[in-house]
């Protein structure tokens, strides 16, 4: 089951910076939540927080209750490049995360292959990352997060240096096998139309400071196709989304106009 | 700058970094691996061919041909294995060990502690600018001639290349990489060598063939004016004895030993250079 994540006045300050403003939010167990902004807007800021490898300046992180106070290890991290290890073929570095649990190799590797079948890549367990493309890669990374059956994944923008094309595909797979196991997400993105058809919720968040504008529920069923994206439900979200967006963006251009 | 017709086009062909073998290209009508081998057969033909027809005077140079007979008749013979071969062998292979284990060492504290690196930096940028060997009285005065000595000179000399290529290694690994060890709560154990030093690899290969290069150096050098045995010792003796055939004799071996252990690192380390990410 998904784990209950809960933000008590959770901020940070860099310098002058304010990177993002005191913020409590509660991320059901088992929900999809995106987080989208604008570049620089504190979204990776809060989401290393939870992950436990940035220390807010105040404020508490709960999981399941109890406060956070670094990495966990049923927390799932995939960062924007996937981080796969070169010297690893496809079969090991899914069985990486298991490996440093101590778990025998025999079992990781079954694990690893049970996963690596989950997101395609069959047909790959002996290759080297080098053989593979930016989007099988991050597969690999998505198989290696799901090898230790987490209750939390966190993403920060997992697809941003794929194609558009790519980029629903492995979205719609990521909704998929995280349905199947319960964990609850969050995920970073840029993209508007990601955030619509993954999430059953979707967070606005705007810069200087760093702060949660908009709270939205998706009202879409909860298994999702690419055909949705154009759905009334998606585009009216996707057009709120943006409003919200420009009037920031906006208010950042006059902010630094004089500056610049 | 000059840029031949030849420079210019692979200028426009954008080449693939990860692909330095370009010897495909032809200069005058040969590959850069044939004139390679035709500079190697000319410079063969001149040592057999030039004291035989008496350009340079048999005290000075004797023929390729004597050299390599007398190569092999030293191979053979036990005294100049145990007196001067093996130990020469034995200093560089324990130099160059002793080189790799504190030079990654070093490396990996300075990559990881500032105070390391705001310490060590001006002397790693410095270092091969300053003629190590001129230590060697030094360490005469302190630890005698013979193999201590030697030893710590080569492993001085080389154990800086470790460092270096070991730092540049650890700088080059990703973020992802290193945010992925703190993510998964790896002990220092497994982050160190599951995680560093593998990814760090191909860069350490590069300063392992430097390492074993300046500990070869470091060592024979040494051992002509060092020592009373090794490899070294027995050129510089066969230079003062007028033996002038054993000299080169153990000069050509010295490059044999030279080159055999460079290519066998090219090709024990080539399998693992490929699985680098682009
Ligand atoms: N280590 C740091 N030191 C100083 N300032 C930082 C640091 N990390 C982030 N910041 C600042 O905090 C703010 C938020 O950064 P953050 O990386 O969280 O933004 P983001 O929303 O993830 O942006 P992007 O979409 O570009 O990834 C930015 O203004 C950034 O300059
Ligand atoms: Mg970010």
């Amino acid at each position: 089951m998904g784990a209950k994540v809960e933000l008590r006045d959770v901020d940070r300050v860099y310098g002058d910076v304010q990177a993002l403003s005191p913020t409590n939010q509660v991320l059901e167990p088992g929900t999809f939540t995106t987080l989208v902004g604008p570049s620089g807007c504190g979204k990776s800021t809060l989401l290393d927080i939870i992950a436990g490898l940035n220390k807010g300046n105040g404020g508490q992180v709960l999981i399941d209750g109890s406060p956070s106070t670094g990495p966990r290890r049923e927390t799932g991290v995939i960062f924007q490049e996937a981080a796969v290890l070169p010297w690893r073929t496809v079969l090991d570095n899914t069985a990486f995360a298991l490996e440093t649990q101590k778990v025998p190799v025999r079992k990781r590797r079954e694990i690893a292959r049970e996963v690596l079948q989950r997101v395609g890549l069959s047909d790959f367990v002996n290759h080297y990352p080098h053989q593979l493309s930016g989007g099988m890669r991050q597969r690999v990374a998505i198989a290696r997060v799901l090898s230790t059956d987490p209750d939390l994944i966190l993403a920060d923008e997992p697809f941003g240096a794929l194609d558009e094309q790519t980029r629903v595909v492995l979205g719609l797979e990521l909704l998929k096998v995280v349905r199947q196991g319960g964990a609850t997400v969050l995920f970073v993105t840029h993209s508007i139309q990601e955030a619509a058809l993954l999430s059953d919720r979707v967070l606005v968040m705007g810069a200087r400071p760093g702060k949660i504008l908009l709270d939205l529920h998706v009202d879409l069923p909860p298994d999702r196709d690419p055909t949705m994206v154009g759905s009334p439900v998606a585009t009216a979200l996707v057009e709120q989304i943006w409003t919200v967006l420009k009037s920031e963006a906006q208010r950042a251009m006059v902010e630094q106009g004089p500056r610049s | 700058m000059s840029t031949g017709p030849v420079a210019t086009e692979s200028a426009t062909t954008p080449l693939r970094k990860d692909k330095p073998e370009i010897v495909r290209e032809r200069r005058l009508g040969l590959t850069v691996r044939g004139w390679t081998i035709v500079g190697a057969l000319l410079t063969v033909l001149f040592l057999e061919l030039a004291p035989r027809l008496g350009l340079v005077d048999s005290f000075s140079l004797v023929p390729l041909s004597a050299m390599v007979m007398r190569a092999f008749g030293l191979l053979t013979d036990p005294e100049f294995l145990s007196q001067d071969l093996v130990p020469s062998l034995l200093s560089i292979l324990v130099a160059f060990i002793f080189a790799v284990v504190s030079g990654v060492l070093i490396g990996l504290l300075v990559w990881r502690f500032d105070w390391a690196r705001k310490t060590l930096d001006p002397w790693l940028a410095t270092y091969y600018a300053i003629p190590t060997f001129a230590l060697y009285p030094l360490l005469v005065a302190l630890l005698g001639i013979g193999f201590v000595p030697i030893v710590l000179l080569a492993t001085l000399f080389a154990v800086v290349a470790m460092i270096s290529s070991t730092v540049d290694g650890l700088d080059g690994i990703p973020r992802s990489v290193l945010r992925l060890a703190a993510v998964l709560q790896l002990d220092p154990f497994q982050r160190t060598f599951k995680v560093l030093l593998p990814a760090a690899l191909p860069q350490i290969s590069v300063g392992l063939r430097l390492a074993l290069s300046y500990s070869l150096i470091m060592v024979l050098a040494s051992e002509f004016v060092l020592s009373t045995s090794g490899l070294g010792h027995f050129i510089s003796n066969a230079y003062n004895d007028f033996a002038i055939t054993d000299m080169y004799a153990g000069v050509l071996l010295v490059f044999v030993l030279a080159l055999g252990l460079n290519f066998a690192f090219a090709a024990a380390l080539r399998p693992q250079s490929k699985r680098v990410l682009s």
